[in-house]
C-alpha cells in the first residue's frame, strides 16, 4: 500500500463552532493507482489530500504514506518527506510567475533536489507537448497549458505520489479532459500514483478508482 | 543563484514599486553623499589651512609650554643639546617630511606714531616655508630674512602699514630686560582662525638678538608629515621618544589638541553620524515595508514552494536577496545622482570666521561612499530578515488557503 489511512479524524474550528471534516476515515490506495475523490464542497476531499500530502495533520488516527508514518513527524521532516515522495498539482496552477516554463519545471529538481538535468526537463516538456513553449512565462500561457506545466513540475522529481486538488476546476471541459488524459499518460509512463479531487463527474470514466465522499466519509468506493 | 534570479525578476516585475523604493533610498544616499562630500572637503580644506599654514601636524615643546602658551613664556625654551637630539630623531623618521624650529615671543610693534601688541615667531624662512607650504598663499610679500618682518593683516590695517615700511619691535627677554630693533616689512600675512593665525614672523637670528639670547635656543618645533594619515602612528612614536627623554621633559601635541577647529571636526563627524542614522531609518522602514508587502502578495507562491518541499533557507534567501538588491539599486542610483549633483554644483566660495573667499573643492571620498554602501546593504538585509523569516515560517496549508 502506498497510502494507508486508519481511523483518521479531523476537525476545524470555525469561530466557536467545531466542524468535523473527517470522522474515522479508513482508506488504502495501492501503488500506481489513478484515483479520483468525488464529492460536494465540504465533503472532505481537500482535507484528505492535505493529510496524505503532509500539508495538514490529522487530529487522531494513523497516516502512512509511501511506507512512512507521517503523523508524528516534525515540520522539517515533513518538508523533506514532501520533497522526496510527493508531487502537487494545484487548482490555480500556482506556477512561479517570474520563471518561464522550463524554469518552473526545473525548479523542484534544481532547488529542492540540487540536481541539474536539463535533458530530463526538456524530455518531460516534450512529453506534455510544451517543448515549443519553454521560454514562455505563465502569463503568456492558457489555463490548460499552465496546468500541463504544473503536471510536468509535479512529475520531474519522479515522486511516488502526485496529489491534485481540483486540477480541472479552472478549465473548460475539453481542456479538463486533455489534462486528465495527460495525467493518465504520465501515470502509466512513470507508474506514479495519482490522487485527485474533482467535482466533475464527467471525468470518472477516465480513472481506475473513484471514491465518493460525503460528510467526511467514503460512501462509495468504485474500482474499474 | 535561483533565489537571486527570483528576487531580481520580482523586482523587475514590480518595476514601479521597486523604482519608488529605490528612489527613496537613493534620496537618502544623495543627502548623505552630498553632506559627506562637502563636509569632508570643508573639513579637509580647513585642516590643510591649519596644518599647512600655521601649526603643522605635530609640535614638540618643553613640558608645560602649551599650557602657558597664552603668555608665550621664554623660560621654557629648549637648549642646543635637546634640540639636536630631537633633530636626530626627526631626521631618522621616514614619515617626517619637514620640520621648522621656532622661537615664539610677545612684543610691541610701533610705526613710530602708534604701537600695538604682536605675537611673533622667530623662524628660518626656508624651513618654515617647506614645513608650512600653504603659508605662502596667505602671504603678500615674502618670509623674513634678517632685518625683515612679516606682520599680520590686522596690524597692517590698524597701524596703516604696508610692505617696505619700517617698524620698531620692542620685546622683553626672560630676565625682564627690554630691547628694540628696527625692521622692514617684507610681507603681510592673512589671518586665519585659531592659535597662531594672527602671528607675525621675523628671522630666528633677529629674534635671538632682540631677546638677547646667545645660545641657539628655540621653544617650538613644528613637524609636517609626508602623509597626514600617519598622524596617530607618528604621534605614538614621538610619545615613546619623549618618554625616554628624562631631562628636560618634553611634550608632543598633534594639531587636534592644539587647534579649536578639532571641536568643529568632532561636530561635523557627529552630524555625519546623525545623517547616517536618518539614512538607516529610511532604508530600514522602506525595505521593511516593501518586503512585508512582497511576502503578503506572494503567500500562495510561498505555500506552493513549501508544499513542494522547498527548504526554509531558500525562502529566507529569496526575500533577503530581494531586500539586498533593492538596497543596492537604491545605493547605485544615489551615488550616480550624487556624482551628477556634485559635478553640477561644482566648487563653492565661502567665508569662515575672518577668512573670506575660501574655495571649497568637493572631492568625493570613495572610501566613505563605500562605507555608506556597506551600511545601506547591511541595513537592507537586516530589514528583510523579519519578512523573510515570517515567510519561511508560514505553514504551507495556511499559505495555500490564503
Amino acid at each position: 500500500m502506498i497510502v494507508k489511512l486508519k481511523d483518521v479524524h479531523k476537525s476545524y474550528k470555525s469561530g466557536e463552532i467545531e466542524v468535523k471534516v473527517l470522522e474515522g476515515l479508513n482508506l488504502e490506495i495501492e501503488k500506481g493507482e489513478f484515483v479520483a475523490l468525488i464529492g460536494p464542497s465540504g465533503s472532505g476531499k481537500t482535507t484528505i489530500l492535505n493529510i496524505i500530502g503532509a500539508l495538514d495533520k490529522s487530529d487522531s488516527g494513523a497516516v502512512e504514506v509511501a511506507g512512512v508514518g507521517i503523523s508524528q513527524k516534525s515540520e522539517k521532516e515533513l518538508t523533506k518527506f514532501r520533497a522526496d515522495h510527493l508531487g502537487y498539482v494545484f487548482q490555480d496552477f500556482n506556477l512561479i510567475e517570474v520563471f518561464n516554463v522550463f524554469e518552473n519545471v526545473n525548479f523542484p529538481l534544481k532547488v529542492i533536489h540540487k540536481r541539474k538535468d536539463d535533458e530530463k526537463v526538456k524530455d518531460l516538456l516534450k512529453d506534455i507537448g510544451m517543448s515549443d513553449q519553454i521560454n514562455k512565462f505563465p502569463d503568456q500561457l492558457s489555463g490548460g497549458q499552465k496546468q500541463r506545466v504544473a503536471v510536468a513540475r509535479a512529475l520531474v522529481t519522479e515522486p511516488k505520489i502526485v496529489l491534485a486538488d481540483e486540477p480541472t476546476a479552472n478549465l473548460d471541459s475539453v481542456t479538463s479532459h486533455k489534462v486528465i488524459e495527460l495525467m493518465r499518460k504520465m501515470q502509466r509512463e512513470f507508474n506514479t500514483t495519482f490522487i485527485f479531487s474533482t467535482h466533475d463527474t464527467h471525468l470518472i470514466d477516465e480513472v481506475d478508482r473513484v471514491l465518493y465522499l460525503q460528510d467526511g466519509k467514503i460512501i462509495k468506493d468504485e474500482r474499474k | 543563484m535561483e533565489s537571486f534570479k527570483i528576487a531580481f525578476r520580482n523586482l523587475v516585475r514590480m518595476g514601479r514599486r521597486t523604482f519608488l523604493t529605490a528612489s527613496l533610498i537613493a534620496i537618502g544616499v544623495v543627502f548623505v553623499m552630498l553632506y559627506i562630500t562637502y563636509a569632508e572637503s570643508f573639513k579637509n580644506s580647513m585642516i590643510a589651512q591649519i596644518t599647512d599654514s600655521v601649526m603643522g601636524e605635530l609640535q614638540i615643546h618643553k613640558k608645560g609650554y602649551v599650557s602657558s602658551l597664552d603668555s608665550l613664556p621664554l623660560d621654557k625654551n629648549m637648549g642646543v643639546k635637546v634640540v639636536k637630539k630631537i633633530e636626530n630623531k626627526l631626521n631618522s623618521m621616514p614619515e617626517v617630511y619637514s620640520y621648522s624650529e621656532r622661537l615664539k615671543f610677545g612684543g610691541l610693534i610701533s610705526n613710530f606714531t602708534d604701537s600695538t601688541n604682536i605675537r611673533l615667531n622667530g623662524i628660518d624662512a626656508v624651513r618654515e616655508g617647506k614645513t608650512l607650504p600653504l603659508l605662502k598663499e596667505r602671504l603678500k610679500g615674502h618670509l623674513p630674512k634678517s632685518g625683515e618682518i612679516v606682520i599680520p593683516e590686522l596690524i597692517s590695517k590698524g597701524l596703516h602699514l604696508k610692505i617696505g615700511d619700517a617698524v620698531v619691535l620692542v620685546a622683553t627677554n626672560k630676565n625682564g630686560s627690554m630691547n628694540a630693533k628696527t625692521l622692514k616689512i617684507s610681507g603681510i600675512v592673512g589671518i586665519i582662525s585659531g592659535p597662531g593665525g594672527r602671528d607675525g614672523y621675523i628671522s630666528l637670528k633677529d629674534a635671538r638678538k632682540l631677546l638677547r639670547i646667545k645660545k641657539p635656543e628655540i621653544n617650538e618645533i613644528v613637524i609636517k608629515l609626508k602623509n597626514p594619515d600617519l598622524l596617530k602612528k607618528v604621534n605614538k612614536k614621538f610619545f615613546e621618544f619623549i618618554k625616554e627623554n628624562k631631562k628636560p621633559k618634553l611634550e608632543v601635541h598633534t594639531w587636534v589638541k592644539l587647534s579649536p577647529f578639532s571641536k568643529i571636526v568632532n561636530m561635523l563627524d557627529l552630524m555625519t553620524f546623525s545623517i547616517e542614522i536618518i539614512l538607516i531609518s529610511i532604508v530600514l522602514v522602506s525595505i521593511l515595508n516593501v518586503m512585508i508587502m512582497s511576502v503578503y502578495e506572494r503567500i500562495k507562491q510561498i505555500g506552493t514552494m513549501k508544499a513542494m518541499g522547498t527548504p526554509k533557507s531558500f525562502i529566507v534567501s529569496m526575500f533577503v536577496d530581494e531586500g539586498l538588491l533593492l538596497g543596492m539599486f537604491g545605493f547605485i542610483i544615489g551615488v550616480i545622482v550624487s556624482v551628477v549633483f556634485i559635478y553640477v554644483i561644482g566648487d563653492i566660495h565661502y567665508s569662515f570666521g575672518r577668512q573670506s573667499d575660501l574655495l571649497l573643492v568637493p572631492v568625493i571620498d570613495w572610501k566613505s561612499a563605500a562605507g555608506v554602501g556597506v551600511m545601506v546593504v547591511v541595513i537592507a538585509v537586516i530589514a528583510s530578515l523579519y519578512p523573510a523569516f515570517k515567510a519561511a515560517s508560514l505553514k504551507p496549508i495556511d499559505a495555500l488557503r490564503s
